[in-house]
């Protein structure tokens, strides 16, 4: 018994140890972000103020507005697109349609192949149907590396729901149109929407398969050619701490609470 | 009986709406099977074809050639650059392993709550949202001679001169790799360690098994599949990786990722494409071998 009580007090420092290794490095971005008007990259802090703050959102705000609409609107379109692709492949999984496996393994290899290589890919391809790079390869590969999740999210949720909930309503003489908007389509809806939060969230942060898709910077590719191509400030750091605190705003305040919702949900049920 | 049901439910989803038209399920799954064959697999297939083509100055002609490959494969530096690649792939695989499993167990078996296990879990895998540029760039100032990592190591005096290995090295890209990497072995050794029966643990230990006994032959063995769907995560990004070896490696260290946007900086196309597939080919393999040791596709 002793020994149990030892065991369970060092998982949980080694535990609360890994968590100061996941974050440590982005909690001291953000401490340094902070950093005096002369300070340089890396410790110590030379005084506490918010003039690389300032500095992001006065002589940076120019060139990062581009990046950032074009951030927000592939996300956008990303999270409605997987949601719908994600609920068209968990409804014909569900009913097992001929070739449903055959999708199954497609979107395991979506999540198996490395971002740099369905970058090129994408290049490649598009130099090949001679069309100008841009918008649509772009969106192509964010939805193509997050519909695996939204696909995931969909069959857990789609799995739960009970056929014969449908089935009565047919009984009941409901057409299958409506049966299919007043009764799945309800059900599944709380679900659909986690799927393009989650959609939208990875399209939002999505950099390697980006890279070398598109010439009209995203943020993370805006970040990216910063910090390859200039002397480094600290404003850097600003940008890259706005980006973590909006994306664990968004996950911890929007996705985590739709999800824990429909688990509650369910254990209800 | 189960089977029964089970069929049961199976019929009755068939019997469910739209039932009587046939084709507008295939058409359903017609949709999303396009959209991956136009934005993933033509792009693959175009990726591998054009490793065969011939380079121009600033493109490719259509005529056939092994020359993009017998240049890579005589090259030393290439060859160097693939080794190192796979080194630091299978170390980062390992070394997650061994630090993520007591993460994923303490988490499955010590948290006494299901609401905490679930909170607990998300603020550890939070991280997994942000860029991967961010997670690259919040490394730079930890590494270097004057980074965050020395001046803790020095100012708390468990070092007196500040370690040289941290600035621009191979050594420094594996640790931030490691820290980048390591919720994609924890998620799913989680998960698989969250479907074990606890009566089965309880059962060993009324036997008379001790701790390590339980954990060796009860918990590995239960968590294998999960173990292994970790290890194929972290190897694939690991292996694709160029964002960490650019920003922490500095010139120091390479990667066929990178290898492959120097080609594609100076638009040698043929070479990036002839690159990648051998970054796909050895990417498979390690998959493929992976999924037979790992047994993952029994249980699907």
């Amino acid at each position: 018994m002793m020994m149990d009580r030892w065991r369970t007090r060092i998982l949980a420092v080694y535990f609360w140890l890994i968590i100061c290794f996941l974050y440590g490095p982005i909690f001291i971005m953000a401490v340094l972000s902070l950093q005096g008007p002369n300070g340089g990259m890396t410790l110590p802090m030379y005084g506490v103020s918010l003039h690389w703050w300032q500095r992001l959102f006065t002589v940076r705000l120019t060139e990062l507005r581009g990046p950032l609409f074009r951030s927000l609107a592939v996300a956008v379109e990303t999270g409605i697109i997987v949601a719908v692709l994600g609920f068209l492949a968990g409804l014909a999984v569900r009913r097992q349609v001929k070739g449903s496996s055959l999708l199954t393994w497609g979107i395991f290899l979506a999540l198996m192949t490395p971002g740099i290589l369905l970058g090129l890919g994408m290049s490649l391809w598009w130099r090949f149907l001679r069309l100008e790079p841009g918008h649509l390869p772009l969106l192509g590969v964010h939805v193509i590396w997050a519909l695996p999740f939204a696909y995931l999210i969909l069959v857990a949720v789609l799995s739960r729901i009970d056929p014969r909930l449908e089935e009565s309503a047919r009984d009941l003489g409901a057409s299958g149109f409506a049966t299919f908007t007043e009764v799945l389509l309800p059900l599944v809806w709380p679900g659909i929407l986690s799927a393009a939060l989650f959609g939208f969230t990875l399209s939002l942060n999505e950099f390697e398969r980006s890279i070398l898709v598109t010439s009209e910077n995203t943020l993370p590719l805006q970040l990216w050619s910063i910090v390859t191509v200039r002397v480094l400030d600290p404003d850097v750091y600003a940008l890259g701490t706005l980006t973590v605190l909006i994306t664990l705003a968004i996950v911890f305040v929007l996705l985590v609470p739709s999800i824990v919702a429909q688990v509650r949900r369910f254990r209800r049920d | 009986m189960c089977a029964y049901l089970r069929s049961e439910q199976q019929r009755s989803i068939e019997r469910s709406p739209l039932a009587g038209v046939r084709g507008i399920w295939t058409l359903l799954l017609a949709i999303p099977g396009a959209w991956l064959g136009w934005f993933l697999l033509a792009p693959v297939v175009i990726l591998l074809l054009v490793s065969w083509l011939t380079p121009t100055i600033s493109g490719f002609v259509y005529e056939f050639t092994s020359a993009n490959y017998s240049s890579l494969l005589t090259s030393g530096s290439f060859i160097q650059t693939l080794l190192t690649t796979i080194f630091n792939a299978l170390l980062t695989t390992v070394i997650t392993l061994l630090i993520g499993y007591p993460v994923a167990y303490y988490l499955a078996f010590v948290i006494p709550t299901l609401r905490l296990r679930f909170a607990l879990f998300l603020i550890a895998l939070a991280p997994f949202f942000t860029s991967s540029v961010v997670r690259a760039i919040a490394w730079i100032p930890m590494m270097g001679r004057e980074g965050a990592l020395n001046w803790i190591l020095t100012t708390t005096g468990i070092i007196d001169q500040p370690l040289d290995i941290l600035l621009f090295s191979n050594f420094a890209v594996r640790i931030a790799m490691v820290q980048i990497y390591l919720l994609f072995m924890i998620s799913p050794i989680f998960f698989s360690l969250s479907t074990i029966d606890h009566s089965l643990i309880e059962a060993a230990r009324d036997m008379g098994a001790g701790f390590t006994r339980i954990l060796i032959e009860v918990i590995f063995p239960l968590s294998r599949q999960g173990v292994f769907v970790g290890a194929i995560f972290v190897f694939v990004l690991a292996m694709g990786d160029f964002a960490t070896v650019r920003l922490i490696g500095g010139g120091a260290a390479a990667s066929v990722g990178l290898a492959i946007q120097n080609f594609m900086l100076f638009m040698q196309f043929p070479l990036a494409a002839a690159a990648a597939s051998l970054l796909v080919v050895v990417t498979v393999a390690g998959v493929v071998i992976l999924v037979k040791y790992g047994r993952i596709l029994e249980g699907l």
